[in-house]
């Protein structure tokens, strides 16, 4: 059998064992500084923020970037904004005629502007990619200095799939030039969002 | 078979000096961007140390963590392959898609299956693939192998994708590259959308948890293996790594050292399949365990598939990806290549100057000019070198090895370049001189100077 046999090549030739390092942490920074590198880094990888200020109005602030979207889908319950219902069981050509989708993200790093989502907060793992635009909402207590913190604070979650997603999607395969929305969303605005109030305003 | 067969392919891209100059500068303009990003990391060179140390630690235990993956990746509910060479990877992979009659299959980018030579065997087998990845939907429709692992059509310019869009998509010949992405964009969200199966690679594969690690700017991985009823992982099973906590330290590095971007757009986990779809894992050793066996060149093993050595290359960017004739082309093909077959590529570990850029670029610090010596060792030993270059070694060994016939040789040389300049370094018998000339041979050696200049005191 392959696997006996590879297991049994794998076992004979790995050389002489070495010692597992220790991950160090490096450098916390405050919260403040958090915030203000993952707006900087946010920009650079061609994506838009927004803070939404106390009893801000969510709705207000989707229509006002994104005027023209009629299919939207939301993932957030109490946004009364979905014109478009998705489930597990959708199609695929249902999903791919999705222009906006509205999620909340768990944990966003301040070193790459990447932003974790998975399976908990979504109707459907493709929503992410299928959207011709996604609106990540993001508390920026749950802003965490790099990629170690990330995982050290997504630990112990159950997660069937889950992603970082930094910017939008973008491709630079024809001669180095950067083109923003290759095969995913065109654009991607984060929205800060700690005023823990209802999302639909005061 | 041709022990100057890189030579003779990176003659031929050298031909057009226009094209050559361009594809070295759109190279190198990469290789800066990850300056920038590596420099923006003051711990940078610590997590080069550890990552290193990491997959040292994990190839010394490398049964031990694939036992443990595919532990957990059954617990996941993933159904895990196992296969000892492309042959039967791609066998496999076919058993799984008629045993679900798919008749399209979607891939993101995944050298493994390149270097299986899975799309022409799947097409002869009457399964349609498309590649996702917009630089490899470019090869694919052109007809040609990728030149570079992480920008697969970088030898291509935007008219000659242009070009290529108009007769297989039916766009207009507009070279925007903006326009050719839109073009490519709903041309393969169509073909998403409809697929009966999705293929990914694996960047990282976590012992600890099962999970899948895929990396994409596009979100075509994701699109594909979303929207399908079947997603087919392939991985190498170098791409074990013992925990999460890991991910950490591969993922701060490896796009910083690809493209100088501070991560993908998209670093995907696939963990348990998408309810109601099914998702498999297909390890591959395909030669790897053999790497392994080799002290020398185990740690080659090590590599994430950054392609930093590659654009860093002086030889790969003034030489092209597709001259080195294998599917992971630059220094690191050039260390892995002759692993698989010595007598077919005992020419790459000839192309190099050894200048040692490679290694400094690395972000898992393997030390790939050390291995490139010890190969030219290994390929002259059996045989595997040009006899003008076996004849002419052995003649300048014997010389430099001794002093006065070093010195003899010198007068004698001398002597006769002065009446004869082209004597050695003629264009029809020494390469080197093709495009190089040597300089005028001095009246005396510094010895002789010195000799003479004693007397005269």
């Amino acid at each position: 059998m392959s696997r006996d046999a590879i297991l049994a090549a794998a076992r004979t030739y790995q050389g002489v064992p070495c010692p597992l390092p220790t991950v160090p942490e490096f450098g916390p920074a405050s919260n403040d500084a958090l915030l203000a590198r993952f707006k900087e880094v946010l920009e650079q990888v061609g994506g838009r923020w927004v803070e939404r200020t106390a009893g801000g109005d969510l709705v207000g602030i989707v229509r006002k970037h994104y005027p023209d979207a009629t299919r939207i889908v939301s993932a957030l319950e109490d946004l009364p904004i979905s014109t478009v219902t998705i489930g597990a069981d959708s199609t695929p050509d249902q999903l791919v005629r999705i222009e906006l989708a509205i999620l909340r993200g768990r944990v966003g790093v301040a070193e790459n502007a990447a932003v974790w989502v998975d399976e908990a907060q979504l109707p459907h793992r493709a929503l992410p990619f299928v959207a011709e635009h996604c609106v990540l909402l993001l508390d920026p207590g749950d802003l965490v200095a790099d990629m170690h913190a990330a995982y050290a604070a997504l630990a112990g979650g159950d997660y069937g799939w889950g992603a970082f997603v930094s910017g939008p999607s973008k491709t630079a395969d024809i001669e180095q030039a950067l083109v923003i929305g290759a095969q995913g969303p065109r654009s991607l605005l984060v929205v800060f969002d700690s005023s823990g109030t209802s999302l639909t305003g005061a | 078979m041709n022990p100057d067969s890189h030579a003779a392919a990176a003659a031929s891209f050298l031909r057009d000096a226009e094209r050559t100059g361009w594809h070295d500068r759109a190279i190198w303009f990469v290789r800066q961007k990850r300056d920038i990003a590596a420099r923006s990391v003051p711990e940078w060179e610590e997590l080069r140390g550890l990552a290193s140390a990491i997959k040292r630690h994990t190839m010394s235990h490398l049964a031990l963590y694939l036992e443990a993956f595919e532990r957990s990746a059954r617990r996941n509910g993933v159904t895990v392959h196992w296969a000892r060479d492309a042959a039967e990877h791609n066998d496999l992979v076919l058993g799984i898609l008629r045993a679900r009659g798919a008749r399209r299959l979607v891939k993101s980018k995944s050298m493994l299956t390149e270097e299986c030579r899975l799309n022409p065997f799947l097409a002869g087998n009457g399964i349609e693939v498309v590649e996702t990845d917009l630089g490899e939907r470019i090869v694919q429709l052109a007809g040609e192998e990728p030149s570079h692992i992480v920008m697969p059509a970088i030898h291509r310019k935007k008219a000659e994708v242009a070009a290529l869009f108009h007769r297989t998509l039916g766009t207009r010949e507009d070279p925007d590259p903006a326009y050719l992405a839109e073009a490519a964009r709903q041309h393969l969200r169509g073909l998403m959308a409809s697929a009966d199966a999705a293929m990914t690679g694996v960047n990282f594969a976590v012992a600890e948890t099962g999970a899948m690690v895929v990396c994409t700017n596009e979100g075509n991985a994701d699109l594909g293996a979303h929207l399908a009823p079947v997603h087919i992982a392939s991985m190498g099973l170098d791409k074990v790594i013992p925990r999460t906590e890991h991910l950490g330290v591969f993922l701060r590095l490896l796009a910083r050292s690809a493209t100088g971007q501070p991560v993908t757009a998209y670093t995907s986990h696939f963990v348990r399949p998408r309810p109601g779809a099914e998702l498999h894992v297909v390890i591959v050793d395909n030669g790897r365990t053999a790497q392994l066996a080799r002290d020398d060149f185990r740690e080659s093993l090590h590599c994430i598939r950054c392609g930093a050595c590659l654009n860093t290359c002086p030889v790969y960017r003034r030489s092209g990806g597709h001259s080195y004739g294998v599917t992971v082309a630059g220094p690191i093909g050039a260390i892995l290549a002759p692993g698989f077959d010595l007598a077919a590529h005992a020419s790459l570990p000839f192309a190099s100057t050894l200048c040692g850029s490679c290694a400094d670029v690395c972000p898992v610090r393997i030390d790939i000019p050390r291995q490139l010596y010890r190969w030219r060792q290994i390929a002259v030993a059996s045989g595997q070198v040009s006899w003008s270059k076996r004849v002419s070694m052995r003649l300048l060994g014997a010389t430099l090895a001794s002093a006065s016939r070093y010195e003899r040789a010198g007068r004698l040389l001398r002597r006769l370049l002065r009446r004869v300049p082209r004597l050695i370094g003629h264009p029809a018998l020494d390469p080197w001189s093709r495009s190089r000339e040597l300089p005028v041979a001095p009246e005396e050696s510094f010895r002789e100077w010195y000799r003479r200049e004693r007397r005269t005191r």
